[in-house]
Formats: structure tokens, C-alpha cells, sequence
């Protein structure tokens, strides 16, 4: 965006835990697909006498991604009520965390084109999701299976510049929350939400804005995107005319990202917090922070910076080897006791004409990932040329065949026997004398020699073997 | 430190609960609030110096393991409001 304004954004991004039970009461928490109002108990609907009883797994996965996203760790804390009255809350408020959130002052390191930027962790805090409303003719429909659902908010300093790092930062931290399986954040199911906070300055300044504008509800990262480029024009518009956006809360009008002024909505203070009389506080002990620390996976982050680092990998490729659980796993049990020298072609396969392979065709159920490394060896130790190698790669993932089969069928074996290829390469010079002379002048003409011993080699020969050859030969 | 409750105080806390109260109404909740107010604020007289927060009760950590259990049966849920559910929804006026 090539404008007088620099972007100032903060982000709230609530995601759903993956566990069996509700938050505070054992309902069954995978309510998607189930009838309406079937997954509910009296704790959900705060009927008298319910007592919330707080879900050990879901706080154990709060402080997971808390330690994931480098926060310190309130050892000591608490549920709060949250008081609101909105008819997807049956009980009149929303218990939460206010002043004593489990995880605090954090970060992610996120990558953009100027390189690495550090994007500051305000808090992340343990809470309950809300029933879902539909609206339609007049009326609204009440479900409240999801309500009670467990819903971890996590908030972010105003640290983003451009909506790039706004995207790299969502990408990571579902990333991040999938790599802990803290979530699966499929943002078609409403598992992962964006809460955006955004102002503008001139370019330049270095304060914060005196306004700010919240959008709700954002459900996915493209709309997320959308919402910036529709605010960014409609605030500019305003402050161009000399005037001050008004700090308010807008909604989404529909996906295109245009956004409408809502009726101003509660201040803090009218939320009434005050501390969850029915659930007694809460100490973490440092035993269960190393617990939780011992149980945690290598962050992508890091994975990607071992990759580069420990097996010369390039920064795209171990990207796309990180993507996901899957892919990774899939790599690391490939290179297992491997050499270096093996383990970078083997991400070069991969994520290249392995990854075309599983976008475009049918894998064979006869193949295995090992049958991929048998072909990348042989491709190393120069057995077969890197053309037929990719013939060998589809054959195996189409049919099931095992490569040194496909490889003695064809006939792609390279000939290794020197004194064959050397018999083949005196031939060629015997019957180029024009060419031998070009070529003792000038080395590059001694290309069309290699390329002629080659043909007559029918391309099973390592080129340049048979270019070394050829170099010698005529230098005599 | 008496706390003095205005007709605008009420109004306010009415339309956060939506409740709507008119003037008349107004007037007297903000006396009868500012009542129970000040016989509360008696907790005032207590001296608290030096003491720490503390919870209703002495427990801590009292968690539930991660199972999940029978919840209540649809049609039970629905018993009090069979007039207004659509396929299982509750069903109230438009909240948009």
C-alpha cells in the first residue's frame, strides 16, 4: 500500500481447543453436525445449582500455547466473569479471564520480504465460546451447542505495519496451534476468528493514533485481508478531509470486507468483571509447566531454521516441508540416518516432483515413501540420470513398482564402466577431427562431443563423467 | 462515601440488562439502589489492611479429566418452549 498512512494493527485471534468435553461441564465438545441443542447440560445454561468445573486438558493446552508463543506464565490465576446479555450467552455472561490471564508478555517471530520481524504477545487467556444465532425472516434461531466450548484468546500488541505481516503472523499461528494439536483451526468450521484493531498515521510519526477501529468476527484470513484494504481506503478518505475516524466497533456487511458502524457497544468497565465465585483458584505449578514444555513438539520456526542450517536446505523448500504434522513427519522419517548429501536432494524430490506427483495423480497404494529415497540415491550416486530418475518416480507412484525394477526394465542404468564409456568417447573423437580442433581452442566447443558420445551412449552415462573424459582426451 | 445513584445511572444499567424503564421507574430504583448501596458499603467499617485477596473457599485446582458425558435430551431441553423451536433451535424475536 503506497500511501501518505502507515497501518497500526493489533489482532485478537480466538481458536477452539481440541478437546473431547466442554470447557467447564462434560457435554461433548465436537458439536459439528449435531443436532441443535443437543450437546447441552444446566452448567451450559448457568441453571441454579450448576457448578462449572473446569476442563484440565483445555488449561493444560492454554498454557501449552502460552509457553509455545514464549510467554511467561501466571502461576497464580483465576476465572472471571465476563457480564454481558446477548441471547447466544444463556447464562447472562461469559465466564473468562480478566487481570490474571494464564500466559502474558509473549511473541512470534514471523517472516516478511525485509526479513524476520518479532511481533510482541499482550496475553493469552482461557475462556468459553458462545452459542451460534442464526438470523432469518425476522427471527433468530438459537443453538448452544457450541457454547461452553473451549476458546483460547490470543491478543497481540499493535506491532503490524502492512497486511503482509497481519498474514504471516495468522499462517504461523495456526501453524503453531496445529504442530501443538492444540487445535485443528479449520476456519470453515468456526474453529479459528480474528478480532482486528486498526488505525492509521501519517508515515513518519511514531505515536500511536488517538482512535482506533475494531472489526468482530472475521472468520477467515482472506477476509481478514479484505477488511484491511476496505478500512485503510475508508479511514484514509477521513483523515485526508482532516478529520478523526471514530473510535468504534464496526461488523462485516458481507465477505467482500466491507464493514458498517455498530451500535456503540459496552465499555470495559460495563462488562462487570469480577471473579468467578463458583471455581476456585488456580496454581500452576513449575512441575507442570516442565511437564507441558517436555511434551511439546519443534516449532516450525525453528524446524525451518534447522533445516536451512543443519542440511543446507533452501528457505522456500523447508518452508514447504513445515506446511503441516503430515508433510514434515513425512520427510523426517525419509531422512532418517541419511547423509547430508542425500537428505538435500530428498527435499528437492519432495517438495518438487513428488508433491506435482500427489497434486496430479492417482498414488498407487504399492508405493512407499522409501521408494522415493531408493530413487533419489541412485540419482546421487549417479545410478540413473535425474530425466529417467522422474520417469522412475511416476511409474513407481502410479503403478506401485519398485524403482530398481522400473529402472532394469527400461534399461535406465547409467553406464558406469569407464572403460566402456571411454572406448565410446575415443570413437567420437576419431571421427570429429573438425570438431577436436574447435574444441582444443575453445573448451565450450567441446560440448558437441560430449552431447555426440552421449547419443551414442543412449543418455544412460553421467554427462559429466563423459565431459571429463572428453576434456582429457582432447587436451593429450 | 456515600454513593450518589442518578436516573441516568439506572438507565444505563437498564439498557446493558435491556430492560426498558421509564422515568417514573428511573427515579425510584436509583433511591431504592442507592439504599441497598449504602447499607452494603457498611463493609467499609471493616478495617482490611494487610490482607490478602483470597476465594470464597480454600480449594485450588479443582479440575474435571477431559471426558465426555450424555448431556441433556433435545426434546427436554425444548420441553419449556415446544411453541417456539424450529428443528431444534430456540427460537426468539430478531436480535439483528
Amino acid at each position: 500500500m503506497d500511501s501518505n498512512y502507515e497501518l497500526i494493527i493489533g489482532l485478537e485471534v480466538h481458536v477452539q481447543s481440541k478437546t473431547k468435553s466442554k470447557m467447564f461441564c462434560s457435554c461433548d465438545a465436537n458439536y459439528f453436525n449435531a443436532a441443535p441443542n443437543s450437546h447441552v447440560c444446566p452448567v451450559c445454561f448457568g441453571l441454579p445449582g450448576a457448578l462449572p468445573v473446569p476442563n484440565k486438558r483445555a488449561i493444560e493446552l492454554c498454557i501449552k500455547t502460552a509457553l509455545a508463543l514464549n510467554c511467561k506464565i501466571n502461576q497464580n490465576t483465576k476465572f472471571d466473569r465476563k457480564n454481558y446479555f446477548y441471547p447466544d450467552l444463556p447464562k447472562g455472561f461469559q465466564i473468562s479471564q480478566y487481570d490474571q490471564p494464564i500466559g502474558y508478555e509473549g511473541y512470534i517471530d514471523i517472516e516478511t520480504k525485509e526479513g524476520k520481524k518479532r511481533i510482541g504477545i499482550t496475553r493469552i487467556h482461557q475462556e468459553e465460546d458462545t452459542g451460534k444465532s442464526i438470523h432469518s425472516n425476522g427471527e433468530t434461531l438459537l443453538d448452544y451447542n457450541k457454547s461452553g466450548v473451549p476458546l483460547i484468546e490470543i491478543v497481540s500488541e499493535p506491532d503490524f505495519r502492512t497486511k503482509e505481516e497481519v498474514t504471516a503472523y495468522c499462517k504461523r499461528l495456526r501453524q503453531i496451534v496445529r504442530y501443538l494439536s492444540v487445535s485443528t483451526a479449520d476456519m470453515e468450521k468456526g474453529e479459528m476468528r480474528f478480532e482486528l484493531n486498526m488505525s492509521l498515521r501519517k508515515r513518519g510519526e511514531s505515536t500511536l493514533p488517538k482512535y482506533k477501529v475494531e472489526v468482530k468476527n472475521i472468520a477467515s484470513i482472506s477476509v481478514l485481508e479484505k477488511v484491511i484494504d476496505y478500512e485503510f481506503k475508508r479511514q484514509s478518505e477521513i483523515l485526508d478531509n482532516g478529520e478523526l475516524p471514530q473510535q468504534e466497533t464496526r461488523g462485516l456487511v458481507d465477505m467482500s470486507g466491507q464493514t458498517v458502524s455498530q451500535r456503540t457497544k459496552e465499555n470495559e468497565a460495563d462488562y462487570r468483571y469480577f471473579p468467578e465465585p463458583d471455581i476456585p483458584l488456580i496454581e500452576i505449578s513449575q512441575d507442570m509447566i516442565e511437564q507441558i514444555r517436555a511434551e511439546m513438539v519443534e516449532l516450525p520456526q525453528a524446524k525451518k531454521d534447522r533445516y536451512v542450517k543443519e542440511y543446507n536446505i533452501d528457505a522456500d523448500t523447508a518452508e514447504a516441508i513445515i506446511t503441516d504434522s503430515a508433510t514434515y513427519v513425512t520427510f523426517e522419517n525419509m531422512i532418517a540416518g541419511l547423509s547430508p548429501n542425500y537428505i538435500v536432494e530428498i527435499a528437492k524430490w519432495y517438495t518438487g516432483d513428488y508433491f506435482s506427483l500427489v497434486n496430479n495423480k492417482e498414488r498407487h497404494s504399492g508405493f512407499l515413501d522409501s521408494m522415493l529415497v531408493d530413487i533419489v540415491k541412485m540419482v546421487v550416486d549417479k545410478k540413473i540420470t535425474r530425466a529417467n530418475a522422474k520417469e522412475v518416480l511416476e511409474i513407481s507412484y502410479t503403478q506401485g513398482s519398485k524403482p530398481e525394477e522400473v529402472v532394469e526394465q527400461k534399461g535406465f542404468e547409467i553406464v558406469s564402466d569407464t572403460g566402456a564409456i571411454a572406448e565410446i568417447v575415443e570413437k567420437v573423437i576419431a571421427n570429429n577431427p573438425k570438431a577436436v580442433e574447435d574444441a582444443q581452442k575453445n573448451p565450450n566447443a567441446a560440448m558437441f562431443l560430449v552431447g555426440q558420445a552421449m547419443r551414442e551412449l543412449k543418455g544412460q552415462a553421467d554427462a559429466q563423467t563423459v565431459k571429463d573424459m572428453v576434456l582429457e582426451k582432447i587436451s593429450k | 462515601m456515600k454513593k450518589n445513584i442518578t436516573v441516568d445511572d439506572v438507565k444505563k444499567i437498564a439498557s446493558l440488562a435491556h430492560i426498558n424503564v421509564n422515568d417514573e421507574e428511573a427515579q425510584k430504583y436509583a433511591q431504592q439502589i442507592a439504599a441497598i448501596l449504602s447499607y452494603i458499603e457498611k463493609l467499609d467499617e471493616v478495617d482490611t489492611t494487610g490482607i490478602e485477596f483470597k476465594s470464597q473457599t480454600d480449594l485450588k485446582n479443582v479440575f474435571r479429566e477431559d471426558i465426555a458425558k450424555n448431556s441433556l435430551k433435545q426434546e427436554d431441553v425444548l420441553k419449556n418452549r415446544k411453541e417456539r423451536s424450529k428443528g431444534g433451535s430456540l427460537v426468539i424475536s430478531s436480535v439483528l
